[in-house]
């Protein structure tokens, strides 16, 4: 028997999608849709494809394997590994799946690496969150998948139990495996002392902290006062390579929003909202 | 106010003696003469007073910003928590404990299945697990199973059961989590809390 699921809110998430898609049409963004379902071939899958697919719903059929759409950038980014686009930006909405739940995402993708082109995308992005979802962002958490590889050898930065440890900030753990790294003090302090003293100690990460300024300067201008480096984080697939920024809502321990900065056919920003 | 779950049973005494003998009057007197209380607050801290599995549930879904627990409940569960910090006390550790010693132990009953799958895999021994939630030890009293998984700390309760440890497994102590928002937007309290358990 169908169940149908009376949702009071449902009609009002649908009229959202439409204004977040028509709000970035007048902004010039291409308004773009991707297939739910995406297919795999068992011997091309790269190891980003194979980090995820525990967390996908999959399935096999005709030799290879199906999945649904875990997310929208991961779907962008395949999608431009494989074609050409003439976009410069990009704006989607649907659904994805993720660990056996569905929810839906919308987001925007700015094909550019300048910074003036991708900040403008953050802006909008902020600027909708606001005025039309109505959302009081109070908290951002804002990291650089360059730094931990700058101030670690390759060695330790591909190190199971230091990754491990890494993700989940466990100070004596990382003082046991990197000894008298600068890291594990590092952690002790505020997390806004972090970026200072990584300055004080690393002269030659300028260029990477003065970027993670940059970025924190945008979103603070858009009212998020309470911005707050993350100096362990460990991207989630290799593709994501510059700033990466989340957005919490009050109340909330998970994101609503998040992305950031990757490499596909060229440098790119993009971002999504979850509801 | 920080929010702080701990786990009722063995290891709030040993955070009880903790504090105790290192200066923590405040929060040792509370807790120490919580009778049947779950939710205490003493000097801006808010103690949640938990079944040790439920306290990484606590704090990944930030209904508590810190929590103190064991690592063989982190071990087991996987939480996604910041694991902060090994503290010193409510040291022990997994232990495979049998009646009689065997070559190999084919059937374990445990509470902790995925700790004891780890192991047998990395030592490539193919096993059979029952999952069993309390009183582990009869299991291999009564021949429900070759040995048990568990966690050790005198040893008393094994011996007065007739059952000997046999292989000594991975080492266990409290550890402090954090929620992973909390982390950020905490961070002053959370590091006062820190420098006042005196453990760095």
């Amino acid at each position: 028997m169908t169940a149908f699921i009376f949702n009071p809110s449902l009609i009002r998430q649908k009229e959202q999608e439409v204004e977040f898609l028509t709000f970035f049409h007048t902004h010039e963004f291409d308004v773009i849709d991707l297939p739910v379902v995406e297919t795999f071939d068992w011997t091309g899958m790269t190891p980003d494809d194979l980090s995820l697919m525990p967390r996908r719903e999959t399935w096999v059929q005709n030799g290879k394997v199906h999945t649904l759409r875990h997310d929208w950038t991961n779907a962008i980014v395949r999608y431009l590994q494989k074609y050409h686009v003439r976009s410069r930006q990009v704006a989607y909405s649907g659904p994805v799946y993720k660990n056996g739940e569905g929810s839906h995402q919308f987001g925007m993708e700015v094909f550019s690496d300048v910074r003036a082109d991708q900040q403008h995308g953050l802006a909008l992005l902020l600027e909708f969150i606001r005025d039309r979802l109505q959302i009081g962002v109070q908290t951002a958490v804002i990291s650089h998948y360059a730094l931990l590889k700058s101030i670690l050898t390759p060695e330790q930065y591909t190190d199971p139990d230091i990754r491990r440890a890494l993700s989940q900030r466990s100070t004596s753990r990382l003082q046991q495996l990197l000894g008298d790294h600068p890291l594990p003090q590092l952690l002790e302090l505020q997390p806004e002392s972090q970026l200072h003293k990584l300055r004080e100690l690393y002269p030659e990460l300028e260029p990477i902290l003065g970027e993670l300024t940059a970025w924190e300067e945008e979103i603070r201008r858009a009212g998020i006062e309470a911005v707050y480096p993350d100096i362990t984080a460990l991207p989630s697939q290799s593709y994501y390579d510059g700033v990466f920024i989340q957005l919490y809502e009050p109340g909330r321990t998970a994101p609503f929003a998040s992305g950031g900065q990757y490499t596909a056919q060229s440098k790119a920003f993009g971002m999504g909202i979850f509801y | 106010m920080l929010t702080i779950a701990l786990s009722k049973g063995r290891l709030l005494k040993s955070f009880l003696d903790y504090l105790n003998k290192n200066g923590h009057p405040g929060w040792y007197g509370s807790l120490a003469n919580a009778q049947r209380e779950l939710l205490v607050e003493t000097g801006g801290i808010r103690f949640l007073l938990v079944k040790g599995d439920d306290v990484p549930t606590y704090v990944e879904e930030g209904t508590a910003d810190l929590g103190i627990t064991g690592s063989d409940i982190l071990a087991e569960q996987a939480p996604d928590v910041n694991e902060l910090l090994k503290l010193p006390f409510g040291e022990c550790h997994f232990a495979i404990a049998s009646k009689e010693e065997l070559p190999a132990y084919r059937t374990i009953a445990t509470k902790y299945v995925n700790v004891t799958q780890d192991y047998f895999d990395r030592e490539g021994q193919p096993v059979k697990i029952i999952k069993l939630n309390g009183s582990v030890e009869l299991a291999a009293v009564i021949g429900l199973a070759d040995a048990i998984v568990d966690i050790v700390q005198s040893g008393e309760t094994l011996r007065m059961n007739g059952l000997s440890e046999r292989i000594r497994l991975d080492d266990i102590s409290a550890r402090l989590i954090a929620n992973k928002h909390a982390f950020f937007t905490k961070s002053a309290d959370i590091r006062s809390f820190i420098n006042e358990l005196q453990v760095n």
